[in-house]
Formats: structure tokens, sequence, C-alpha cells
């Protein structure tokens, strides 16, 4: 009994946020009354139909899909190559990627800055670029531990031994055999690392900022505004946060049947 | 012992799997290793060459100081808020229903990361200076007004996200305490006190010190959330950091990078302590 | 005047039926054994009467007392668990004196009785370190001893062997019938092994399905089976269906037969009698197993291993016999 009111507070402190936000999304007037007075699409098409949206929209996209292909095809192999041939290369990897937990975001940012804003000839700050590359150091973890775990249950050197003897290439035993096996820890890293995309703010508020704004930079315009509009603009980002996750849940879904 | 063998067997493959780790490596160099060195050395930079005058500067400014105080404040506060409010709620996940206990860790999966402006701004809605809970608790006549705009709003939307971590990092913890665990204690005639006393909180005592730690730090380390719901107005050392970098405020252009370099150590304190401790622990 | 008394105890799941109407008396100093497949509702049982389950109806009687509802601690039991649930942030003595201390006895005593009991299992120079360290055996010995330490009437044992290899398995049921021996407890043990049941159990309960199909003695539980189910999970009967029996034997019988393997007699012509082809001979410790084949029906023959004895070829033809007496009748 005790049990069910505790799970019913807890999940409605973590649904009331989206809620609110909307609610106030299409509320005509939410301001001096517990609940909104009237309803309206009025801010929704108003938001659809503000270039700025479309362009951060689309800047979202290309930053989230940019550097998840990036992410995906330089942490993929390495994680694979590490785990099976290079064990002390692994145990580095294991702590490079935990580094970013340890090291706030604003650091690496700063570091960032001094690096490639000019001072040594490159200049990556207020371009896409230091974002789609900025991220995968963020993002590696999300495929090393999940992918990890699914490798530490397999015995990949006795597959590969199995494939010499059967006259399969190494090459061809991890694609066929150790890839699909650990597909849910890469599913899981694939949407971690979009969902880190599309949320981050620190990177693309401090080197990137008003040069190519993104939803969260539009997010920090807006919310100097009307209240209403942001709410849109927060409510389109929850959905998008929702569509990821629910991917990510019908293939893990599916894999948990299949096992 | 078996992975070396494969590694072993052919060192064309092991020269191809460098080929295939080398990108990521040189990716984690460029954009994790190389800024936190040029960090420290910025740090130790000033207009008349090397020296530690930032590091001096920063110690002798209140301002400065204060920033780090409330920075330690704010995280130490909601680590242990986050982790005492996520242990009995685990603890409780772990009785129902696996759907239910299951639908409420993917939402804690998203929940931990709603930081910055949509959980901010989520926040300011319910209990803004027109917010409806503010609203609601008024016309109760419980309060005359609420203040989200402060230290303690910045508290409240950082245990939310707090909370739902600690839940994510304690979950898999409790598997230790198998329920035939407190079928023995009951047999002996031990009551619900006496087994979280004695066995229960010190099994978990391990993972509940890294929760705090990894909470610690990732209060530490919030920049977007406390920027969007107060903007410059919180002096905690991230915002300060943020500003400096921004360039809205006159200063010394190295402060930011000495600023970020004792933010990282005062992060590797805890950091260190903590595997010593649990170390300490695994040998004894 | 049993010491253990179960009278109609029933239990349900949501719509599974875990037993029902389950009666069984234990006498003081018995180990009884639960045998059965997983499943059954052994280990559900067992938890009954520990009192870590409550029944939907009946009673369960120790001492003479109704603990259908007393707690656990009140019932004067020890459990040993099948993952043996050591407390591990606690050392091996601190684990043995968790319970007393339950009790609030003075530490002298406590302390006393820690030593008595790591000296009596053999665990002695072990006191100081932490379950995580312990062999398996010796985790098991001291998931015992923390039980026996509270010097309980009734010992429960929830299939406490499974997690072990064969050997260590042989060693420890050794050690626990001396154990018993020794101190006299009355035990209560669930088991799928239907072995070790027959080499630990003063008395057996064999369950299936939430009801007991037979109750009894080792050596009348293996000599008579009760029926069909019975005969295949305890010992390894040969069973021959009826129409079986009259292609083998020629003879015609409305129930199965049940013949143990020690039964059947090779190059003998007494009782029913019928020619038989060497399939195989496999040698079972002391026992020489023959797999013979008659009229496609496969049978089990046992005899004693003799060193002199001539081994007879694969595929020879033999005749084969079976004393009347040795046959059992089964009726379901």
């Amino acid at each position: 009994m005790l049990d069910w009111v505790v799970v019913t507070f807890v999940a409605l402190v973590q649904i009331l946020p989206v809620i609110a936000v909307a609610l106030n999304a299409v509320a005509t007037d939410w301001a001096g009354s517990i609940l909104p007075t009237g309803y309206t699409w009025r801010w929704v098409e108003q938001l659809l139909h503000d270039p700025r949206f479309t362009v951060a929209i689309w800047h979202s996209l290309v930053v989230s899909f940019g550097a998840l292909v990036i992410a995906t095809c330089v942490s993929v192999p390495a994680v694979l190559a590490a785990h099976c041939y290079l064990p002390r290369l692994d145990r580095w990897l294991a702590a490079l990627v935990i580094l970013p937990y340890a090291v706030p975001g604003i650091v690496l940012a700063v570091g960032l800055l001094r690096l490639y804003a000019g001072n040594y000839g490159v200049v990556l700050t207020g371009t896409p670029w230091i974002l789609l590359l900025g991220y995968v150091p963020l993002g590696v973890a999300f495929f090393y531990v999940p992918m990890k775990n699914n490798l530490r249950a397999l015995p990949v050197s006795e597959f590969l031994e199995a494939g010499r003897i059967l006259g399969a290439s190494d090459f061809a035993v991890l694609r066929r055999v150790v890839l699909p096996c650990v597909m849910p820890g890469f599913v899981v890293g694939i949407v971690m690392n979009f969902s880190l995309a599309v949320s981050e703010f620190v990177y693309a508020n401090l080197l990137v900022g008003g040069s190519y704004p993104t939803l969260q930079i539009l997010m920090n315009v807006l919310s100097s505004g009307s209240g209403h509009l942001l709410s849109v603009l927060i409510t389109a980002y929850f959905l998008i946060v929702a569509i990821a996750t629910s991917v990510l849940l019908t293939v893990s879904g599916r894999q948990d049947r299949a096992a | 012992m078996a992975r070396r063998l494969a590694a072993s067997e052919g060192g064309r493959g092991s020269r191809l799997a460098i080929l295939a780790a080398a990108p990521l490596l040189l990716m984690l160099l460029l954009f994790e290793i190389l800024p936190l060195i040029v960090v420290g050395l910025d740090g130790l930079h000033t207009d008349s060459g090397w020296s530690l005058g930032n590091y001096a500067a920063i110690l002798a400014s209140p301002f400065q100081r204060n920033a780090f105080l409330l920075s330690v404040e704010l995280s130490l506060a909601t680590a242990v808020l986050g982790v005492v409010i996520a242990l009995p709620v685990a603890v409780v996940l772990r009785r129902v229903p696996k759907g239910v206990s299951r639908a409420l860790l993917v939402y804690a999966t998203i929940g931990a990361n709603f930081t910055g402006f949509p959980i901010a701004f989520a926040f300011i809605i319910m209990f803004g200076l027109a917010g409806f809970f503010t609203l609601l608790l008024v016309h109760a006549g419980w309060i005359h007004g609420l203040n989200i705009y402060s230290l303690s709003g910045l508290v409240a939307v950082y245990v939310y996200f707090q909370f739902q971590l600690g839940l994510l990092l304690l979950m898999p913890a409790l598997e230790a305490i198998t329920p035939d665990l407190r079928d023995a204690a009951r047999v002996m005639g031990a009551s619900d006190r006496v087994f979280w006393l004695r066995i229960g909180l010190p099994i978990l005592a391990p993972a509940l010190i890294s929760a705090f730690v990894f909470l610690f730090a990732n209060a530490m380390g919030t920049y977007a959330t406390a920027y969007a719901l107060v903007g410059g107005n919180a002096n905690i050392v991230t915002i300060r950091i943020g500003e400096l970098l921004a360039g809205d405020v006159f200063s010394d252009p190295h402060l930011a990078d000495a600023l970020a370099s004792l933010l990282v150590i005062g992060l590797a304190i805890p950091i260190v302590l903590e595997q010593i401790l649990l170390h300490r622990r695994r040998d004894g | 005047m049993s010491f253990v008394t179960l009278q109609k105890l029933s239990k349900r799941f949501g719509d599974a039926n875990i037993f029902a109407d389950i009666d069984l008396a234990i006498p003081r100093g018995v180990m009884c054994v639960l045998v059965g497949p997983s499943g059954c509702g052994k280990t559900t049982l067992l938890r009954v009467v520990a009192g870590l389950t409550d029944p939907d109806s009946g009673r369960v009687l120790i001492d003479g007392q109704d603990m259908t509802r007393a707690p656990p601690q009140r019932r004067g039991i020890g459990m040993v668990f099948q993952h043996y649930a050591l407390f591990p942030n606690l050392t091996v003595a601190q684990n043995l004196a968790f319970g007393l201390q339950q009790l609030k006895l003075p530490r002298e005593e406590i302390r006393n009785r820690v030593r008595a009991m790591l000296d009596l299992v053999g665990l002695m120079e072990r006191a100081t370190v932490r379950p995580r360290v312990l062999s398996g055996g010796q985790r098991q010995r001291v998931a015992l001893a923390r039980a026996l330490i509270m010097e309980p009437k009734l010992l429960l044992f929830d299939e406490p062997m499974s997690a072990l290899d064969a050997q260590i398995r042989k060693r420890l049921r050794e050690e626990l019938m001396r154990l018993q021996r020794e101190l006299g407890f009355t035990g209560l043990f669930v088991t799928h092994d239907q072995e070790e049941a027959l080499v630990i159990g003063d008395q057996i309960a064999v369950m299936q399905e939430g009801r007991f199909l037979q109750v009894g003695t080792p050596l009348e539980v293996y000599n008579r089976p009760a029926n069909r189910a019975v005969a295949r999970f305890i010992g390894d009967f040969n069973v021959l269906e009826p129409p079986e029996i009259s292609r083998v034997f020629g003879q015609e019988s409305s129930a199965a037969w049940a013949i143990h393997p020690e039964a059947v007699r090779i190059g003998m012509d007494e009782g029913v009698t019928a020619r038989a082809r060497i399939l195989a001979v496999r040698l079972l410790g002391s026992i020489v197993r023959t797999e013979l084949q008659v009229a496609g029906v496969q049978l089990k023959c046992d005899a004693l291993n003799r060193p002199d004895a001539v081994q007879i070829a694969v595929g020879t033809e033999v005749s084969i016999s079976i004393l009347p007496q040795n046959i059992r009748h089964l009726k379901d």
C-alpha cells in the first residue's frame, strides 16, 4: 500500500514538469490562475511559422545526426578492437571514456575555446564542426559501457578461434557473430548519443552560440520573451527525446523477447 | 588470459585493431586530453609569465571564494538529498511489479538528463511567481509566495535530476540485498530496523558513497540549469567561468582557466578519497 | 506423537495452486526429505513451515504448539538457504553471532557458543574472514553452523547442496548426517535430487504438482513405489506398459510393471523369462549396468561387479529372468 503511494508520488514528480510545459504551450493565458483560463493553438502556429524555429530545428538535426554518425563510426570499431585485441588499451579506454563524467563540460569548453578559436591556427568555434567533433568524447561512454556489458558475456576469443578453424576471417566473425550479439548495447549508444547532442547546451552556447543556433540556443533567445513560445519549443524538444527513447525501448524490447 | 591469446595469434590482426582504434584515440586526444592540458597550463599563465598569480587572485577575491563555497554547498546539499530520496524509492521499486519499476526507471533515464532550459522553465511554470503550485499553496494559505529564482529554487531543480540519477545508480546495487538475506535475518529474529542497520546499509555503503560522489560531481559541473534559471545571478563557479568566457566582465583572460582548473582539482579530491576508501574496504 | 504436524495446508498464488490439503507428521529426531521436481511446491511448503510465507488454510504444529501464524523467530527453527544467504559484510564469526545477538545474550556466552560451533564444523581458523573468500563447501558449513547455533528444535534445508559439485556434496552430506546423529535435531530437507533424498532421509515425502504421491521410509519408497510417477522419479525402474509386457514376456497384465534394474538377472530362468540382446555394458562404480533389448523394448540390468567375471560381448543373445515377487504392479 505504502509502496504504491511512493510509486505514484515519484511518477507524478517525474511527469509533472512535462505536463506543465505542454499545458503552457497551448494555454491562452496562465498567469494569476491555478489552471489555464483557455486553450489555443496560436503559439504552436506562431512558432511553426517562425523562421528561427525552422533554422534551429534544421541545425539541431544536422548536429545530432552528424555527431551521431561521427561518434558511431569512430567509437564502435574502437570499442570492439580494444576488447578483442588490445586489452591494455582497453583498460586505458575505460578510464578515458569515464573522464567527462568527472570533468565538467564547462571546463572542457574552456579548453576547446583556447585551442580552436584561432590561437593555434585552427578555427572551429562558431561553426557546427566544434560540436560534431567535440561531442564524440562526451558520448563514447554511451557506446563503451553497454557494449562492454554485452561483450563481457561473450567468449570472443573462442569465436575467433572457431572461425579460424572453419576458415572464416576474424573480420567475418566480428561482423556476422560478435556485432549482432552487441546490438542491444549498440542501440543504447546510438539513442543516448543522439539525445546528448539535442540536449547539450554548454558547448552550443559557449562555443557556437548565435552563429549556428540550435534548439537549445533558441530556448535561450526565447526565454526573454513570451513563455508560451518557449513552452512550445520545449514541448517539441520533449517529443524528440520521447521518440528517440521509444525507438530504444522498441528495439531493446524486441531483443528481450528474442533472448 | 584467453583474450591475450587472441591478440598474440595474429600480429596482422592486432595491427588492424590499432588502426580501427586510432580515430577514437585521436578524437579523445584532440577534444578531451589536449583541452584539459591547455586549461591547466593557461591557468598558470599571467601577463608577466608563468606564475600562480591567477590562483592567488581567485583566493584573494571574496567574490570568487564565495562562488566556490556556494557551489560546494549546493552540490553537497543536492547530492545528499538525491541519495537520501533515491535509496528508499529504489527499495520500494524492487518490491513493485517489474513493469512498473521498469517504466519509472526508463523515465528516470530521461529525467536525469532533463537539464538546462527545459527543466528550469518547467519549474518556473510550476513554482514561479505565478506558477500553479505557488498559487495553489498561496490559496491554501500556507505561504505568501515562492521565489524560484533563488538558492532554494536551484536546490529544488537540482534535486529533481539528482534523485533520478541516484535512482539509476542505486538500483543495480540493491541487487546485492537478496530476499533470502532478509529471510535469513527474519528467521534469526532480526527486525527490519536491525536488518537495515546491521546488514542492508553496510552492504550498500560502497554504492552509496560512489553515488554520492557522482552526484556531487554532477552538481558541481552543472551550468545549463543554473544559467537557465537564474542567469548570472547565481554566484556559482560554473556560471562565473561561463561569464569570463563570454567576456561580459572585464577580467584577466586566464582567470577562467584557473577557475576551471580549481574546479577539476576540487572534484578530483572526493573521487580520489572515494577510491582510497573503497579499496581499503575491499582489502580489509 | 509427532514433533512437526502439518494439517490440511493449502496455498495459492493468484490462479496457481501451489499445494493443497497437505498432511504430514514428522517424528522427533527424524530427518524428513521433501523430494520432487522443481516447481512442485516443496520450497513454498518449507517456507510455510518456516513462517516466511503464510498458508491460505491449514495448520502448522511444532512440538504440539500451533505455530501457523507465529513469526519465524518464535518457532524455534533454523534454516539453511539454497544460496546460503550469508551476510557478506560480516565475518564468519559475526555471521554465527548475529542470531544470538538478537536474543540479547551476554557477550561472553555468545563468544563461547560461536567458538564451540566453529569447532564443531571445523572452521575455527576461518573465523575472521568474510564469506566472499570461502569456498562453496565452507560457505555451506557456515550456513549450517549459523542455523545450528540457535539450538533450533527444527532445522529447515532449502536445497542446500544444489550449488555444490558432486564430491563436496557427498562429503557435506556425511557431515550433516554426523551432526544430526550427534545433536539429534529434527529436520525438514527439500531437494530435487532423488539420490540425495534416499541417502539423507529417514522419512521421504515424494511431491508432485502440490500433492504428496507417497510418504514413507527410503526403502519403502524405493522398493514399493505407490504409482508410476514415483517409480519414474525415485529409482531407475524399468517401467513396462501392458502391451510391452505381452511382447517381451508373453504375459497378459492389466497393470504396468515396475522392475528394479537389480531384479533383472542374466543367464537364469526362474520366474518370467525372455531372450534379450546386449546393447551396451557400462560400469557405474561397483555396479555393472547392462543395457538390453527385447522385442524393441529396452531394459536396464544392474549387477554387482565381480572382478573375476567373464565379460559378455555386446550383441550377444542371453536369457534373462525376473522373480515374480520382484515385479511391482502399478495401479496408476
